[in-house]
């Protein structure tokens, strides 16, 4: 070979390395309480970022909640408490975001007199974090119990033009399944509005998930379960899938229900295209609603109101039994070999990213709590300890005539105990050329000489906590790298309050057990 | 000159009246959704242990809210002959030999709730409780009661409510016979100290 030859490879592979390599920017660690959590990323732009924080424990009621606004190189410049009141009545904090430039925190009161909760906006000053302006009534829901007052959603369109405002009634049993959707423009202000009430009852019917379009039409998917029966989903399926879409400002309705032949859907998600089309994606199952043999996907034409195109695609033995040991692997080809039916057990649908052409990319992660119980035989006191499992990463690509292009999986193993998983799981990024997952990993799960199928079960108490980037390309193909050690920063990434700010950087967010610590990823 | 004079402060008047008004109004318009009677600024809680009664007292509790987080309990209660003994200690004892023949009792319980609906939701927080039980042939058992507390209130609907509340800590008790005939077996003033626990269920009222 050329000297030439080999020293374009090396500038080659040393430009190429370099040019896909992400920088990792740290501020430093801001000291707090251990109670005190970011509950969400309400604003970044390059000079300054605006977090939400509250006291209290995940899942459980929080109080206290307070915006912190932070300098380009994540220094507090700011803390402000936030306690909206209209005159002496206090109201309870429900979210917080920034449209068009302005950040608005939408707040509940719940007057037990008239059985409803409303919900207001107010401006924030982007400056001095204050409230500012008048308190303005968006939505309200009823309710028939005190503990179960229904709640609050909300979901911006691709193009952040419209946001969509979910009020979901709780009422009796046996009454008819309500909502309340209110469609407001980037200013915050009305578009549309409607009451619905289903030809369902309240304990049949649950809505899943909403999304709304760059006109404002809304679409919400809804399981409807069997008039008798249960009502949870555990085993075997007892529900459909249905789509509810509201038009031309809520006055044209469509339903449509989605099925499969005689398989199961287990998991569905839905979203709109650039195109402007409904799409709908999740995983379909032989067995029940635990497991899933293979995936699907649906697309609505926004014109006809049709089901344009609808595909299907069983995973293959060679899938399923990726990242399995070489154990694991002989018995599952044996019993497919028997004929026997194999799935993949316990994934949850996480997200469907929507790609340009019309495809779109799904995401499914293995989730399941297992919980031990152990019974002191001297006191008799049992004790019972929650095992949060998150393991490997599905990603499958669907292309634009809405075929199955690949499936991959993105292997991990994170257990934790007692903390709902607050250090598991993973956030993803999506640039031009790939998608990115971000997860915390064993250290020793990168050495490629691991046999096939072993792994490292993460763990925040020890020092072997490494953040993995995992990068799949366009054809479905898998790198994982470290992209630092979490006893670098001497605080442990929680991925699941990580976000993606913009096209081309990743908001990372730390924990320590006083304190906290951002930092931007470059791609 | 005077119709002047009236329409230009009539305009004045107007012009100063018509911010006046449209803020009257705003308010007006959301008033009807904060209106509730009174009901969700409900920080007076009357309530009794179900569970009291059991031990011989009977009585009641009430707690007021102090601002959000922060809310203080006093009790009354009238001790009452009948009583089972106690499954921890030592008041068995002295009601073994002297029937109990009544007494009072008081508690005082600052609360510190873990979310800002003070009186409602999760707390803790100390509490003191005194008893006085009259014996027969004329003694007394004072008993002195300090627990750490966690307790639980739920307002149901819009007038009742649920709560419960669990203590340790430590009970002090006083025996004075000084007034009851000499006994061999018992000293004329005692005092005894033990660990001590602490459960009520119990209803009550808000307003």
């Amino acid at each position: 070979m050329h000297l030439k030859n080999i020293l374009g490879i090396c500038l080659w592979l040393f430009v190429g390395q370099w040019a896909i390599a992400q920088q990792v920017k740290w501020g430093p660690i801001h000291k707090e309480k251990a109670k005190v959590l970011i509950t969400d990323i309400v604003s970044h732009n390059p000079s300054q970022t605006i977090v939400m924080k509250a006291r209290g424990r995940l899942g459980f009621l929080q109080s206290g909640s307070q915006l912190e606004r932070m300098d380009a190189s994540f220094n507090s410049s700011l803390i402000m408490k936030l306690a909206p009141v209209f005159e002496d009545n206090s109201l309870d904090v429900e979210f917080c975001f920034e449209s068009n430039g302005q950040i608005y925190l939408f707040c509940s009161f719940a007057n037990h007199k008239l059985d409803k909760r409303f919900l207001f906006l107010q401006r924030v000053n982007a400056t001095s974090l204050k409230l500012e302006g008048p308190i303005r009534k968006i939505a309200e829901l009823s309710f028939a119990k005190r503990y179960r007052q229904g709640g609050f959603g909300y979901t911006f369109s691709r193009d952040s033009s419209h946001v969509v405002i979910y009020a979901n009634t709780e009422l009796r049993k046996n009454e008819p399944e309500k909502y309340g959707i209110y469609v407001l423009d980037q200013d915050m202000e009305d578009v549309w509005s409607k009451e619905v009430t289903l030809p369902y009852l309240e304990s049949r019917f649950a809505v899943e998930d909403f999304t709304v379009d760059n006109d404002g039409n809304v679409f919400l998917l809804g399981v409807k379960f069997q008039e008798k029966g249960e009502s949870k989903r555990r085993g075997t399926p007892n529900y459909e899938y249905r789509i509810l879409g509201y038009r031309e400002d809520g006055a044209d309705v469509e339903e449509y229900e989605v099925a499969l032949g005689g398989m199961f859907l287990s998991d569905m998600k839905i979203d709109v295209s650039p195109k402007r089309d409904i799409i709908c994606a999740g995983f379909y199952s032989e067995q029940g609603t635990f497991s899933i043999k293979g995936t699907y996907y649906i697309r609505i034409d926004r014109k006809t109101k049709e089901i344009e195109k609808m595909s299907a695609k069983e995973f293959d033995i060679d899938f399923i039994t990726m990242n399995f040991t070489q154990r694991q692997e002989k018995k599952a080809k044996r019993k497919a070999a028997k004929g026997k039916n194999i799935e993949l057990y316990e994934y949850d649908l996480r997200d469907i990213i929507p790609r340009a052409d019309g495809g779109a990319v799904l995401m499914a992660e293995q989730y399941y709590v297992t919980v031990i119980c152990r019974t002191d035989p001297r006191t008799g006191i049992t004790t019972c300890t929650n095992y949060y499992h998150y393991n490997d990463v599905i990603v499958v690509s669907i292309d634009k005539s809405g075929d199955i292009e690949w499936a991959t999986k993105v292997s991990k193993r994170q257990t934790s105990v007692n903390d709902g998983g607050y250090y598991s799981s993973y956030v993803s990024m999506v640039t031009n050329e790939k998608l990115y997952l971000v997860y915390n990993d064993h250290k020793k799960n990168l050495d490629p000489s691991l046999k096939q199928g072993q792994y490292y079960n993460f763990s925040v108490r020890d020092k072997n906590g490494v953040v993995v980037l995992a990068s799949i390309d366009g054809e479905g193909n898998v790198s994982r790298k470290a992209l630092f050690s979490n006893a670098e920063i001497t605080a442990i990434t929680v991925p699941k309050l990580c976000k993606q700010v913009n096209k081309k950087q990743l908001l990372m967010f730390a924990k320590v057990l006083k304190g906290s610590q951002f930092g931007l990823v470059s791609f | 000159m005077l119709r002047v004079f009236c329409l230009s402060w009539g305009v004045a008047l107007l012009w100063m009246g018509i911010p006046t008004a449209l803020l009257a109004q705003q308010d007006e318009d959301l008033h009807k959704y904060f209106d509730d009677g009174g009901l969700s600024a409900r920080k007076n809680i009357v309530s009794t242990n179900l569970l009291s009664p059991i031990s011989g007292v009977v009585g009641l509790r009430y707690e007021r809210g102090i601002g959000k987080r922060f809310a203080i309990e006093v009790g009354a209660y009238k001790l009452i002959p009948f009583y089972l003994y106690e499954l921890i200690l030592p008041i068995n004892f002295y009601f073994s030999y002297f029937e109990p023949k009544g007494g009072w009792g008081i508690s005082l319980s600052p609360h510190v709730y873990f979310f800002d609906k003070a009186p409602e939701y999760h707390y803790m927080g100390p509490r003191y409780g005194f008893r006085k039980h009259s014996l027969q042939n004329g003694a007394t058992v004072a008993v002195h009661d300090l627990t750490i507390d966690y307790g639980f209130n739920a307002f149901l609907g819009k007038h009742f409510m649920f709560c419960y509340d669990l203590g340790v800590g430590y009970r002090r008790m006083i025996f004075d016979g000084s007034a009851a005939p000499a006994m061999s077996y018992l000293p004329r003033l005692e005092t005894h100290g033990s660990l001590y626990s602490f459960l009520s269920i119990g209803i009550g009222v808000m307003f």
